[in-house]
Formats: structure tokens, sequence, C-alpha cells
């Protein structure tokens, strides 16, 4: 008990996202909206990932999941760059406000069923079409992404989606943070305490929408920041 | 993890074969030297930090840590 006291001392600020980032922020939204999250979290994960640790001590529980099948799939990152990718693409107003209606006819129950996943035929039409009106050349990259400059290797690159679904949670309830006065301590973490009242309660769809709007910018400064070190080579 | 799993998959079977997979696959996270946890508090940090340098700045007056 003292250990995990002082674990937690040297870990700094923001200990109470300690659980969104262990469970991917599953405990952060109403439960008819976690399949839509969990999905659009795993379809940033790059494809082989869930392949690679089928190496270590496990490998007897792998039968479970047929070796022949998944081999067909190894691709390695650019699959997770196009999936990515997709995943962004679908998140273009019209289409949300589109698949809102659907999911107010859907009824709450069926929230996950109306992501739409689009098939690579989908994605080739509509990156065409974003061609023609020149929207994805001038996506506007933000300038936090300067502090991103070194290029990160996969296994980081795969978390991020996470890291930005945190980042848009804050941002959601940005204005009642801004408001809070760290002189009034009723409460011992005030912060902690007020997002700990909101479990189950955040905004699915907007939290999702800003997280992919982060992931996108971010992906995209990777690609061109390697992009340049290869041509400088 | 797993209600969500076995509300989609709706055979018990099938659902612990997905949630086992998804457990190994987060395997590092639960890890009890904590590398992967403090790996990603510390990236969110950053993140915050750059993205919303007002926002961080609050964040570490109001949040005492622990």
């Amino acid at each position: 008990m003292k250990f995990n006291n002082l674990f937690f001392f040297f870990l700094g600020k923001l200990i109470f996202t300690y659980r969104w980032l262990l469970l991917d922020c599953k405990r952060e939204f109403p439960f008819k909206d976690i399949f839509r999250v969990l999905e659009t979290i795993w379809a940033s994960l790059p494809i082989d990932r869930f392949e690679s640790n089928n190496d270590n001590s496990f490998s007897d529980i792998d039968d479970l999941c047929p070796s022949s099948l998944c081999n067909q799939h190894r691709l390695s990152m650019m699959s997770s760059i196009s999936n990515t990718m997709l995943s962004s693409c679908s998140c273009t107003p019209v289409l949300e406000d589109a698949r809102s209606q659907n999911s107010s006819l859907d009824g709450e129950d069926s929230g996950y069923r109306d992501e739409h996943i689009p098939g690579v035929f989908d994605f080739n039409i509509r990156s065409q079409k974003s061609n023609n009106s020149n929207t994805t050349s001038c996506i506007p990259l933000g300038k936090w992404l300067t502090h991103f400059s070194s290029i990160d290797d996969e296994d980081k690159y795969s978390d991020m989606f996470t890291i930005f679904l945190c980042v848009a949670l804050f941002e959601q309830n940005r204005l009642s943070i801004m408001q809070m006065s760290p002189s009034n301590t009723d409460d011992d973490d005030f912060i902690g305490s007020y997002f700990t009242r909101l479990v189950r309660q955040h905004d699915a769809r907007h939290a999702l929408q800003l997280a992919r709007n982060y992931y996108r910018q971010y992906v995209i400064f990777q690609m061109r920041v390697k992009q340049l070190l290869l041509t400088d080579n | 993890m797993l209600a969500p799993i076995l509300y989609v998959a709706r055979d018990e079977a099938l659902a612990y074969a997905c949630f086992c997979a998804l457990m190994r696959h987060m395997s590092p996270l639960f890890h009890s030297n904590g590398i992967a946890m403090t790996r990603r508090l510390d990236l969110l940090r950053k993140t915050v930090r750059a993205i919303d340098i007002d926002l961080w700045t609050k964040i570490e007056q109001c949040d005492i840590g622990l």
C-alpha cells in the first residue's frame, strides 16, 4: 500500500487519468457509446499488433486464433496509416450528420452498429472526391505539432489515439476546469473528483470527432516529416 | 472490458477468446513495473501541454497529484 502511494507520488500530475489510460477510456462513456469508442481506438492500431504478441509464452492459447488466417493480413506500418486515414475520413461533417440521423432512427441500443466502416473502394471514391475539392492537401496542421517533430516509433504511434481521446475529454470540460480556483480546497483532488463525477457521462461522438481531428493532423505531420527525411537522404 | 465484447459477440466462448486476446494485447499496461503506464501518462502530459498550454497550467495549479 505504501509502495503504491509512493509510486503514484513520483508519477506526478494527472494521476486521475490513470484509469482512462489503463482501460482506453472505457469507463468514461455511456455503455451504448463504448463500441464506437473501442472500435475507433482499435482501428488506429497497426494490423499486426495483435499477432506480434503471439510468439510469447501464451502461445498455447493461440490455437483459438487460426494463425493461417492471421498471417494473411501481415501488413506493416502502411496499413496502420491507411486504417487511421479511413477512420479519420469517415468523420467529415456531412457524414457525421447523416450518421447521427441514422442512430436516432436506430434507437439507443444499437449505437455501435451505425459506425460506418468504409471499404477500400468506398475510401478511394471519397479520397478522389476530397482531392477534387482540394481538402486533403490543405488540412490545417496545428502549431502544437512542432512539439512532436521527432519521428515516433511505431509502438508509441499506436498509443496516440487514446492520448488524443483523453485530451478531447479535457477540452470538452475546458470551461469548467478553467473556472476552478486552486484556493478552494474543499476537496483534495479537485480536477480528479470533478472527472470522477462525470464517469459514463461524456459525449462520445464529440470527443471522438475531436480526437480524430488531432490524430489526423498528427498522422499527416508524421508522414510529412518522414518524407522530408527520406528526400534529405 | 468483457461486457461490450459479450454484448457484440453474444457467445460466451467467443467473447472469452476475444477478451483473452485483448488482455494479451493490453498486458504491458497492467504490468506491475508500470513502465507502459508511466510512458502513457508522460505522453498525455506532453500532449496536453503541447495542444493547450493554458489548460495545462490550470491543471497544474488545481491538481495536487495524489
